[in-house]
């Protein structure tokens, strides 16, 4: 399949009607889908056959893109019912169903319900919040929580299940911290692409929304994100 | 069926052990190269275990050799098993501590309930 058309198809995955700010919930765009998920393939042949886990499932965008482009199988984590139900609409849109399995949890927390001895996915794929917009937990709560740089949380989980490497998203201004844990984490570290994301504009993208802002959030600007994959490099860890 | 096989609910934790209480049952194109790839990630004891909970009318060997992982036979009873039946309703029961993750339209709930937090 070629780009165009995977972009194409990827228009009819339906968004969020009421996406929710604390969650920071915006569809991933077709757009961005389909160069992440057809570069992941046709560069580096890690979708095609493998066994994929989608971190923060939302739309299910990343996921679909991936079995339009032949993956194995996918498992989807979110914690947001609603976020899971309209997932779940578009999976059936595009007749998926047997391809995309659905899990509901909290990545937040610091262990995934994942048996390690039993699965590893081969490719991790990922648009994770970058921690732009606070959330509170109890406070009996804290420790099983991570409390800031949510988006490496989700990578440090991604490091975890992941074979062989992982495609995530994470604000340029992040990059050397990023590089380091890469270092740590036994990882090699490729920028695929530089973009620009308007969240308060994709947050906004919805046909019933005012464009006036609320009157406690100051507009977002927009901020520049990487596009990046990382790739394990000692397999021998558990 | 596949989704189950993966899950665990306690650092230890035991394969969970399956309730079902509506389960659905659906066509779904037959692949033997997937099932066979899949195969090879799976823990063919615990899905075994969770047919035979379930109650399922297929009967798996108790072990796997080289030789059956090729069998036609074999592979479209582990396509069944893993693709055609769809567990809508039902819990996962984790074995070490009794804690209880329910099933609804087909999607397991991973959440922490309220009473277990404190």
């Amino acid at each position: 399949m070629k780009l165009k058309e995977l972009e194409s198809h990827l228009s009819n995955v339906e968004n969020f009607s009421n996406a929710k700010e604390y969650l920071e919930q915006y569809m991933t765009t077709p757009h961005l889908a389909a160069r992440m998920i057809y570069t992941a393939q046709t560069q580096y042949e890690d979708i095609e056959n493998n066994l994929l886990i989608d971190l923060g499932i939302g739309t299910g965008m990343l996921s679909i893109a991936s079995c339009l482009l032949n993956a194995d199988h996918v498992f989807g984590f979110d914690c947001d019912p609603d976020a899971l139900k309209l997932c779940q609409s578009n999976i059936e849109e595009f007749e998926l169903e047997s391809n995309i399995d659905l899990i509901q949890a909290d990545l937040r927390r610091i262990r995934l319900p994942i048996d390690l001895q039993r699965i590893k996915a081969d490719t991790i794929i990922m648009n994770p919040p970058f921690g732009t917009k606070p959330f509170s937990i109890a406070n009996e709560d804290q420790d099983e929580f991570c409390l800031g740089g949510i988006d490496m949380h989700f990578l440090q989980h991604a490091r975890q299940i992941a074979q062989h490497s992982i495609y995530s998203l994470h604000k340029t201004s992040t990059r050397d911290h990023i590089y380091k844990k890469a270092k740590d984490w036994n990882m090699k570290m490729d920028v695929l692409a530089v973009l620009q994301f308007d969240i308060a504009k994709l947050e906004k993208k919805r046909p019933n929304r005012k464009t006036t802002t609320t009157a406690n959030s100051a507009p977002l600007k927009a901020i520049e994100v990487d596009l990046i994959r990382f790739e394990i490099k000692d397999n021998m860890d558990s | 069926m596949l989704t189950s096989n993966i899950l665990k609910g306690v650092k230890k934790g035991f394969p969970l052990k399956i309730n079902a209480v509506k389960i659905e049952n659906v066509s779904v194109d037959y692949n033997p190269d997937f099932i066979t790839r899949i195969l090879q990630r799976i823990e063919y004891d615990a899905l075994r275990g969770a047919v035979i909970d379930l109650g399922l009318n297929e009967s798996l060997p108790e072990t796997i050799s080289e030789t059956i992982q090729q069998d036609e036979t074999f592979l479209k009873t582990m396509h069944k098993i893993l693709l055609e039946y769809e567990i809508e309703e039902g819990e996962l029961i984790c074995p070490e501590t009794g804690r209880k993750f329910p099933i609804s339209k087909g999607i397991p709930n991973m959440l922490l309930q309220e009473t277990e937090i404190s």
